[in-house]
Parts: C-alpha cells; structure tokens; sequence
C-alpha cells in the first residue's frame, strides 16, 4: 500500500475543489480578486506537487 | 463534458449565477464538497458502527456528536437524520395522526406536507391566509374551532411554515404555537427555509417539532434533513423497536421505528454533518443575505411597473416578483415572447428563473456575494433598458 500515493489523491482532490469554490464565488465572469489569484497559484502549486508524488509512487 | 456515460457533469453553479429559490441555500461548502468525495461509498458511515448498531451513536465519523449539538442549537432535547424533511413530516404524523383524524396545515405549505398527512389516512383542514399571505394566530383559532365542531375532538397536530414556498414571508410561529397549546395540539414547525439559514430556537418558538431541510437550507447533499422534538415527544416519534418475529424471536435492539433504523447515511449524512460548523455561523449573517437580496430588489423596483408580491421589507431571501405591468408587457411583443427575460439572463450567466414567466416569477439570492448582486442587479437594469422599459 502506498499511503504517499492515497494522500495524495485525496490532497489533489481536495485542493481542486478549493479552485471549483473559487469557480463559483466569482461565476459568471470569473474575475479573481488579487487576493483569489493568489491562493489560486498557491494551490495549483500544490496541485502539481501531489502529481510529482503520484508519478514517483506509482510509476 | 460527460461526467459518466451519458450523464453530463452538473457546472451550473460554476458558470452561472443561480437564482433558483429552492437550490440556493443547499449549495454545499467547501467542507462538504471536499467530504462527499471521500465518503461517497455506499455504506461508508458504517465502518465503524459498533453495538448498539445505531446511526446515532457512530462516533467516526462524529455523527453522535453532531445529534448532540444540532439539537442544542436548535433549542430541543433531540435530533434525528432525516431524508428529507418530507420523511420527518412522514415520521411525526405516523406517530400522532391515525384514520380520519385531523391535522391542521396553513394552506401555504408544501405538498409533501399534504401527503404526510394522507400516507396516514389522516384528514387535512387548512388555515385560510390573509389577503397579503400571512398565516395568523387568529385564523389557526379559527380553523381548530371548525375542527373541534366538525370532529368533535381537537386537531392531532398544527404544521406551520415559519417561510412558505411560495411568498417567502414570514409568519408568526410563536403566536400560532402558543394558540394550539391552548388545546393541546402539538406543533411542527416546518424550517426548510430557516433551519440553516436564519437563527432558530425552537424552544423560545414553543415548538414540539423543528424540521429541517439538508438540501434545501443546509448546504447538504439530498436526500437529508432533520427532526428535532422535546423529551415529551421523543418517547413517542423517536420509539424504539418492540417488535419479534414468531417463529424466529429475533428482535432489533434499538431500531427507530418511525424511520426504519438507520435513516441516513453515505454522503447526504457526512455532508450535512461537515457543513454544519459553517452552516452555524452563517446563520449568524443573515442581515447580510438580506443586504445583498435588497441591492437586486431595489433594481428591478427601479424599473417601472414591477412591485415585490412578497411581504415588503423583506425579510427572507426567496422573493416573489411581480412583473405583470412591466417584463410581462415586453413579453407580449417580444419575438421570444415570455422567454424573452430568461434568454437574457442565460446569455449573462444567470440561471434559476422558471422560463418563459414574465407575470410573477420567484428567486432567492441566498449565498451570492456582493460582487454577484451588483452584477445581477446591473443585468436587470441593463435588460429593461434594452427592451425599452422605463428605469429610475
């Protein structure tokens, strides 16, 4: 079992669901704030990190 | 975009604006959102269910502690998980209402309210609302008088919207409930577009039942909601099992009746249950809510001919319009007709607004931002000005 691996998943997951919510605090026009884009780039970093621990658990 | 198969993946909340009165406040939170993907699994709330084998005292997830403090939030002695209100209003006249027997509703509630009371073969006698749709203590008097005369016997329960459906108003809960306890009647107060939304405390209302909707006020996957009751009628709604099979013996421990054992479970419990440190605050905001409702309702007042059906000020998020002499006139010589003003909003990214009325139409702003009422309030603007209607 790779608990990196699962965590990861879940991490990914839930950090994608931070940018849905950001999707529909600013729907229909989606202009972000300075402060949303931020967290945005935050979280997209984030987001790629936990791809790095997938491709080094699991492939 | 496919989610599955030929099931299309649901972004109406992600590219649009939705106004739609029913959907608003059951928009789940990003706890919630995060939650159901994790507990999504058929039986998942069931890992640790341990003896006495009962959904309320799984403590992982925390589902026994959220029955604890729902109900004292709520201002009652017990909580149980509902599918859905409608199964709450369902468990409550199954346990008070039998053949024949009457119940009396406001005559502005919800048709699942109706059916709760028919499932039961019980009988239905309304309270008439007053001409602005309120629903009084003097009318409920009168309707329990004209029960008493017709049954010989007082009324087995009051349902009392503290918001309807179809006006948004609100009506005087602690005044009607003070009324049926002069006959003994017990009293539900029917919450689906309060619990969750706005303060409640059913112990100041003199209630014996709160009712809450998951999916509706609780930013909760559906089918979820809550019964609340008091000490008094828990023995009674909430009963446990007596029941043994005769050949067999086998009995079921401490299975609810009324619900037939566990009531909720998978996503629509975890998600209700991961909402509701949000939900408790919010509800804490709600002058808010009504200050972003007003900066629409004072647009689309600006545009001439159209008033609030509603109750004026308003005190509640879901409104009625009525735009019989002002969209519903464009509406006549409009190449679209009455889809006209649904066109429009879709093409701005607004959703929500039954199509094709332009007469009375309904809409809650209930969890947009300020951003997003500004801009809804300016689309509003910005369609009766292209359609030629007079704004000022």
């Amino acid at each position: 079992m790779s608990q990196k691996a699962i965590d990861a998943v879940f991490t990914g997951l839930f950090n994608l669901t931070d940018i849905r919510v950001t999707l529909r605090e600013t729907s229909p026009l989606h202009h972000l704030t300075d402060e949303q884009k931020e967290r945005t780039k935050k979280t997209v970093e984030n987001i790629r990190k936990q791809l790095e621990i997938l491709e080094g658990e699991l492939l | 975009m496919k989610c599955a198969g030929q099931i299309e993946t649901r972004a109406v909340e992600e590219s649009s604006i939705n106004l739609d009165p029913i959907q608003a406040a059951g928009r789940l939170t990003p706890e919630a959102m995060k939650a159901v993907i994790a507990w999504g699994d058929g039986y998942s709330v069931c890992d640790n269910c341990h003896k006495p084998f009962r959904l309320d005292y799984v403590t992982k997830p925390p589902i026994a502690d959220f029955h604890t403090e729902a109900a004292a939030w709520l201002g009652m002695d017990k909580i149980q998980l509902v599918p859905g209100a409608r199964r709450a209003f369902q468990e409550v006249t199954g346990a008070l209402v039998g053949k024949g027997e009457p119940v009396i509703m406001t005559g502005m509630g919800h048709y699942t309210a109706y059916l709760s009371v028919e499932v039961v073969n019980g009988v239905v006698r309304e309270i008439k609302p007053t001409p602005d749709h309120h629903i009084t203590a003097d009318a409920t008097a009168e309707s329990i008088e004209n029960a008493i005369r017709e049954f010989g016997y007082a009324p087995k329960l009051v349902f009392v919207d503290a918001v309807d459906f179809m006006y948004g108003n609100m009506h005087e809960v602690e005044k009607i409930a003070k009324v049926a306890h002069q006959y003994d009647i017990p009293v539900l107060y029917n919450g689906v577009y309060t619990v969750g939304v706005l303060p409640v405390d059913g112990k100041k209302l003199g209630v014996d039942f709160v009712v809450g909707s998951g999916h509706k006020s609780m930013a909760a996957p559906a089918p979820s909601g809550i019964l609340a009751t008091t000490d008094e009628y828990a023995d009674i709604v909430l009963r446990t099992t007596k029941i043994q099979g005769d050949i067999t013996g086998r009995k079921f421990g401490i299975k609810q009746v009324g619900i037939l054992g566990c009531s909720l479970m998978g996503d629509p419990a975890v998600g209700l249950i991961a909402s509701f440190p949000r939900v408790k605050e919010r509800v804490n905001h709600f002058d808010e809510e009504l200050k972003n409702h007003k900066i629409v309702t004072d647009a689309l007042l600006s545009i001439e001919g159209t008033k609030v059906a509603s109750e004026y000020p308003r005190k509640h998020t879901l409104t009625r319009m009525d735009t019989a002499e002002s969209f519903d006139i464009v509406a006549q010589t409009h190449k679209k007709r009455g889809f006209f003003l649904s066109s429009a909003l879709n093409k701005r990214g607004i959703t929500g607004i039954m199509p094709g009325v332009t007469k009375q139409w309904k809409f809650n702003t209930y969890g947009l931002t300020t951003a997003q009422a500004e801009y809804l309030a300016d689309s509003f603007i910005e369609i009766a000005e292209e359609n030629n209607m007079v704004v000022g």
